[in-house]
């Protein structure tokens, strides 16, 4: 009995899973790949909604059954074990057990090959923190090229993902060139044979592999419509490998290369930027910009808007007069004033009146009637779309800095700009071989080239990486005149690109203010708030001098002499006042440079050495002349300099001269006439 | 390596862990006799519970002290066999499988190769076999209950004793037996693993300088290896062709080169320095700041990981290591000092440059300091510096020392000042380094950083002497003893909750034993409410905890005082106090094993397998009598 009932439960179990195979069949049999050219089967449920989801091994990257069989091993754990090696991983990274961090990292990994986020998050884990752990350069380049190998593990395991191609190309091209020790990291790589194994010598720049693996993840992108994220936004990841280019370039010359190496990469870049700018980049709002438009927007713009005036013919000045009639007399006279004269209340009272007399295409249309107004309506629309576009293209030129990418490719490939470039990076070097006379000249002719490039492109003035690359030039051909002690020379090429520089400076316009307050006090005869206001005067120009240090060396003359004539208006004032000029004067050390590179004090310093040589000869009449002319010279120097009577040090070493022609004039029974020529230097002194 | 908890000289240890393990089986012995007599007592009164309770230990202590070795080792056979019919080969063969799939996932570019080989192999040895013994531990009594097999047993003239022994030695027996077979594949594998070797050809190397060979002969060349196991080396050789491959991955190998004609052929050695047993001499470290004045650790430069004490640089600070006891045969030409250093700069400085330090060397009785050797700092990686015998100081001057007194309320400090050296000895070109600078043998390293604003980071495991190596193949087999002890803990607890319990939970509560004993510094803190570093340990005891947990209090303001709060405490008492109780128990399960010491190239000391042999005999026996005695309580072995 038993028996026969344990048969008939065999055969019902034989019949379930007769039944079951069919639906397992259904759900789980596996695609093939066809033969060449032809299609294979797609597979049961599962595996063709696999390949609807891209969820694939085969579709991600490559299948390793190391990773396999680890994850078949956890028994669907794999979650729970990856989150214990990542604490695992944290402390050996707090323990600094990089070993056992690494082959943590590689298992983690193992478990989930397609968690794109941990790839990206541990590779910057190795490149960026744990390369900076490491004392030695040698080793933390290494690190860094540990993380780049790891992204590069992670592509093989998910080739379509451009998040890691893209970072192999921020790290390669960011990490390596921007890091402090850039210079070492860029020689590194270029060394590198293990790394760069299939890169020839010639393209082994950091900026140009990056640029590479940029353009990969573009690729992937353009020919995979399903990518929906590339980690930032459009307009960045497009810039990239452009602005790689440009970085490529500068790179070379900062390395020495110019010529047309040099020119071939920028034009280069001036390409690719072009190009960048006539891409359809999607903004947040739904509609598709091109960077590089927005001229031709704004002269659309202006037609569409000549388009809305024919509607309604002399409405738009009309509006203008009504509105500006409207203006108070202060917000008039805040327009009137020229932008850099104007005070902070002015700007503000300029800026409301901006706005008050701004008249919109609204208000021009709402002033067509009859049939004109359903036209002007119309053409509204098509006026408000294009300025929201160029509203958005501005906005999104500013953030990549469009414009001037696109000047400084332009600049930088011509001749001048070489030139310049090459002539400053010889004088670099030629200083820091101490060969002084080679460092001047090419200084010196670089500064030409330079005033040539800023001729050409005089937006360049106020571009702040031009303002920092020649005070570079300004400040290393300083400190290499100081060594020749030697001021900058009256011609010196610079000398309008630095003035412009004072007058873009804001403590001018407190100088310029104050001056025009000085005026009316000494009309007025008020000597007392004269003098204050120029003791303010003084104060700002000493702090445009620390802003602009080179102004000490005469590298601007123009502006040098506007301080001395200001240091003589104030002495004048002090003289009214018959107030002695103080001791601790602000400009003293300006002064100070001014008179010790003074033809005059240096003639005078010879006639008092010469006098007292003299003097030791016995030759007192040939002496006591040489001593006249040397005091009379300083007397010249003071005339000039009148602040000088406050300095101390000066004061002592004419002081000193003095009782040495007063003992010269004892030996011949002489004394001192009653007028002597620098009496007021000797009360000044003897008085203390 | 890293050294977290410092190891006691065995002697040392001999004088406070037995009397610890007294204390402790004392105890518990007293509380189960106080506890046996209170149960017979609640079923058959009080007095005749006294006569019960005598019996019951007069019994024991026969069943205990009367064991028959012939009776045991015939138990011991049946466990082993028992074992054998459960399969245990099975184990051995999937290591097999394991090792041969191991090469996929240790990387052989890893920087200190050694060490993930024998993690490795180690990690995956205890792995297993603790799984292993685990199973036989905690099923086989009880399976033996459940199938009526331990009544055929238990007829028979033995003692409980002898059947829980028994069981214990058979299962030590078969794993130990395991672990050699798996120890001598693994000690193959690691050999074979780590062998290799470069090809060094004549197109790599360039001539050093501007030398040109004499006539023909070979000039000294420098250049890199060919790449084998993801590195490569640079390779010097001298003009005499001889040369060697330089340190990379912790080794370096020999190279002999030959001429025949023109031709010149390099011949590459095996990998040397990678199958170590370093024995080091380790000193005392102490700190001295940038006044000279005594601190017990150097500054806090913001790392999370406190292991590491940082002096700064440019001033007088110094971290000083005391050695005792160096004898001039350990090092009859010269000292050689390994050591591996934090570095932490606050400024960029020289790039390039590694940040320079320097010896001194100072004898502590007559305070005589030399300035022995100045060096470039290395960072995560052992660098070897050596010191002569006879050390050419450039600068001698004596260091006394002196007690100033403290801030307000604190001890005297103690100072160093620094004394000119008088004319003689500031004139001697040179100092032996036991006859001038030690006391019987007692010396010390001052280690300073001489870049301003930049420091040193240092521990007392940092820096050692290395006299000589010991064998590795034996530091192997002692990194396999650490897997045999943790192995006999699991059985004995197996066992002995096996005696009580049914099989998956005599299994869990063993698992649950050696975890627990993973968090003994927790529940220690938890316990005394101090941290081992005698800090306060915030938040008080687990009812306390719940308290502020539900009512969000911070751990460290005051529980309000009031009714709630001492009923609350009051219990915290009582279970801090059981909390201890099973922290002093439990057996802290990871310090039995040394895998880091061999896989960081550092030999076990005597003092090591002396101290944790003893502690694992210690609970052995324990467990044992334990399980006696509830196996003793169960009907079936009465």
């Amino acid at each position: 009995m038993s028996e026969h009932r344990s048969f008939i439960r065999k055969i019902a179990y034989l019949a379930a899973i007769a039944c079951l195979l069919p639906v397992l069949f259904w759900l789980g049999q596996p695609s093939t790949g066809g033969a060449e050219g032809e299609p294979g089967l797609p597979g049961g449920r599962l595996a063709q909604l696999r390949t609807a989801e891209d969820l694939d091994q085969a579709q991600l990257g490559k299948i390793d059954p190391a990773s396999e069989t680890i994850k078949l091993a956890t028994l669907g754990l794999r979650g729970v074990a990856a989150n214990v090696l990542w604490t695992k991983a944290n402390n050996y990274k707090m323990k600094k057990d990089w070993t056992n961090l690494s082959a943590t990292l590689n298992q983690i990994t193992k478990l989930q090959p397609n968690f794109v986020g941990v790839w990206q998050f541990q590779a910057w884990n190795l490149s960026y923190n744990c390369s900076a752990e490491f004392d030695d350069y040698r080793e933390r380049y290494h690190w860094v090229i540990k993380g780049i190998d790891f992204l590069k593990e992670g592509i093989s395991y998910n080739e379509f993902e451009p998040k890691l191609v893209r970072d192999v190309g921020k790290f390669i091209s960011q990490k390596i060139g921007r890091a402090d020790e850039h210079e070492q990291f860029r020689r590194l790589f270029r060394e590198d044979d293990d790394f760069n194994a299939s890169i020839p010598k010639d393209n082994r720049d950091n900026w140009y592999v990056g640029k590479q693996w940029y353009l990969k993840a573009e690729k992937l992108v353009d020919t995979h419509d399903d990518i929906l994220s590339v980690g930032t936004s459009p307009l960045l990841f497009r810039s990239e490998a452009p602005m790689c280019q440009m970085n490529y370039a500068d790179a070379l010359e900062k390395d020495g290369v110019f010529g047309e190496k040099a020119k071939t990469q920028w034009k280069r870049a001036g390409k690719e930027w072009e190009d960048y700018g006539k891409l359809d980049i999607p903004t947040s709002e739904g509609r598709a910009i091109r960077l590089g438009e927005l001229k031709r927007l704004d002269d659309q713009l202006k037609g569409l808007n000549g388009q809305l005036d024919k509607f309604v013919p002399g409405a738009r000045e009309k509006l203008l007069n009504t509105k500006a009639a409207m203006l108070t007399d202060p917000q008039r006279e805040a327009i009137a004033t020229p932008l850099r004269a104007r005070t902070a209340e002015q700007h503000q009272l300029a800026a409301v009146a901006d706005e008050l007399t701004r008249v919109t295409p609204d208000e021009v249309a709402r002033q067509a009637t009859g049939a004109n107004r359903a036209k002007a309506n119309q053409l509204l629309e098509t006026i408000h779309d294009q300025m929201e576009t160029i509203r958005l293209t501005k906005s999104y030129q500013g953030i990549v800095n469009f414009d001037y990418w696109r000047l400084r490719a332009d600049v930088e490939q011509t001749d001048g700009m070489l030139d310049a470039r090459k002539l400053v990076f010889e004088a670099d070097k030629a200083y820091a071989e101490g060969n002084l006379p080679v460092a001047h000249d090419k200084f010196e002719r670089g500064a030409v080239a330079w005033a040539g490039v800023l001729a050409r492109f005089p937006e360049l003035m106020s571009d702040r990486s031009t303002i920092d690359d020649i005070d570079d030039l300004v400040k290393h051909f300083a400190t290499a005149l100081d060594q020749r002690d030697e001021l900058f020379p009256e011609n010196f090429a610079l000398a309008a690109f630095i003035n412009f520089q004072v007058h873009a400076n804001d403590k001018l316009y407190s100088i310029e203010r104050f001056q025009e307050k000085v005026e009316k006090a000494v009309a007025a005869g008020d000597y007392q708030t004269a003098r204050k206001h120029y003791e303010e005067t003084l104060g700002n120009w000493q702090l445009i001098i620390n802003d602009i240090p080179s102004l000490e060396q005469n590298s601007d003359p123009a502006s040098v002499r506007e301080i001395l004539a200001a240091i003589d208006r104030y002495a004048k004032v002090l003289g009214q006042l018959k107030v002695p000029f103080p001791d601790n004067f602000v400009l003293q050390q300006f002064v100070w440079t001014q008179i010790e590179h003074d033809p005059n004090t240096r003639a005078a310093r010879a006639a008092i050495v010469q006098g007292g040589l003299l003097a030791n000869q016995k030759k007192l009449d040939d002496a006591r002349a040489a001593f006249d002319q040397g005091l009379s010279l300083w007397r010249k120097v003071f005339d000039q300099y009148p602040s000088l009577i406050a300095d101390k040090n000066i004061a002592e070493e004419v002081t000193a001269a003095i009782s040495r022609y007063q003992e010269l004039l004892k030996q011949q029974d002489r004394k001192l006439p009653e007028n002597f020529i620098l009496q007021d230097v000797l009360d000044r002194n003897t008085k203390k | 390596m890293i050294v977290e908890t410092q190891q006691l000289p065995f002697l040392e240890w001999l004088q406070s862990g037995p009397l610890i393990w007294l204390k402790v089986v004392g105890t518990l012995a007293l509380a189960g006799l106080v506890l046996g007599y209170l149960v017979a007592a609640l079923r058959n009164g009080p007095v005749a519970a006294l006569g019960i309770t005598r019996r019951v230990l007069f019994s024991g202590v026969a069943d205990l002290v009367l064991i028959s070795p012939r009776r045991v080792w015939a138990l011991t056979r049946l466990a082993i066999q028992d074992s054998l019919r459960r399969r245990v080969v099975i184990v051995f063969v999937v290591f097999i499988v394991v090792l041969s799939f191991a090469a996929w996932f240790l990387d052989p570019g890893s920087e200190h190769p050694l060490r993930l080989y024998i993690s490795f192999v180690l990690t995956s040895t205890s792995y297993l076999v603790l799984l292993l013994v685990l199973f036989l531990s905690a099923l086989s009594l009880p399976n033996d209950l459940k199938a009526k097999t331990l009544h055929t047993i238990v007829t028979k003239p033995v003692r409980p004793s002898e059947i829980v022994l028994g069981r214990m030695l058979g299962f030590t027996v078969v794993g130990t037996l395991l672990l050699v077979v798996m120890g001598l594949v693994s000690y193959l594998f690691v050999n074979r693993g780590l062998a290799h070797t470069h090809e060094v050809v004549q197109a790599d190397l360039t001539p050093v300088g501007q030398a040109q060979a004499p006539s023909g002969g070979l000039v000294p060349m420098k250049g890199f290896s060919s790449k084998s196991h993801g590195h490569r080396h640079d390779v010097l050789v001298d003009a005499q062709g001889r040369g060697r491959l330089e340190m990379a991955q912790d080794h370096t190998h020999a190279l002999v080169c030959t001429t025949s004609g023109d031709e010149v052929a390099y011949e590459v050695g095996p990998p040397e320095g990678l199958l170590i047993a370093r024995v080091p001499v380790y000193g005392k470290l102490r700190f001295v700041d940038r006044e000279r004045v005594e601190k017990e650790k150097g500054i806090n430069v913001g790392d999370e990981w406190a292991y590491r004490s940082y002096i700064e640089g440019g001033s007088l600070a110094a971290a000083i290591w005391t050695f005792d006891d160096v004898r001039p045969e350990d090092f009859p030409e010269r000292l050689q000092i390994e050591m591996t250093l934090g570095v932490f700069r606050t400024t960029m400085g020289n790039i390039v440059e590694g940040l320079p330090g320097s010896f001194l060397i100072r004898n502590p009785k007559t305070g005589l300091t030399v300035e022995a050797r100045i060096f470039k700092a290395k960072e995560f990686t052992t660098d070897v510096q050596y010191v002569p015998r006879e050390i050419a100081p450039t600068n001698v001057y004596y260091l006394r020392r002196e007690t100033i007194a403290g801030k307000e309320g604190e001890e005297p400090q103690v100072k160093y000042v620094r004394e000119d050296a008088d004319a003689a000895t500031a004139d001697k070109a040179q100092f032996d380094l036991f006859e001038d600078l030690s006391d019987n043998g007692r010396f010390e390293v001052w280690l300073q950083c001489l870049a301003p604003m930049q420091y040193f980071g240092a521990a007392q495991a940092d820096l050692y002497l290395r006299a000589s190596d010991a064998s590795f193949a034996l530091n192997f087999v002692k990194g396999y003893f650490g897997i045999w002890m943790q192995m006999v803990l699991v059985i004995a607890f197996g066992v002995m909750f096996s005696t009580f319990l049914s099989g998956p939970v005599a299994m869990i509560a063993t698992v649950g034993a050696l975890l627990g004993g993973l968090f003994r510094p927790f529940m220690i803190a938890l316990a005394t409410g101090q941290t081992a570093e005698g800090k306060v340990f915030y938040g008080g005891g687990p009812v306390e905890s719940l308290i502020r947990i539900l009512t969000q209090q911070n751990v460290v303001t005051e529980m309000e005082a009031g009714l709630r709060t001492t009923v609350a405490q009051t219990v915290d008492g009582v279970l801090q106090f059981l909390i201890w109780v099973m922290a002093q128990v439990l057996p802290e399960f990871g310090q039995f094993g040394s895998a880091d010491y061999v896989a960081y190239g550092f030999n076990i000391s005597g003092a090591w397998v002396a101290e944790h042999g003893l502690s694992t005999l210690g609970f052995f026996v324990a467990l044992f009598v334990v399980g006696y005695f509830f196996l003793k309580t169960r009907e079936v072995a009465r």
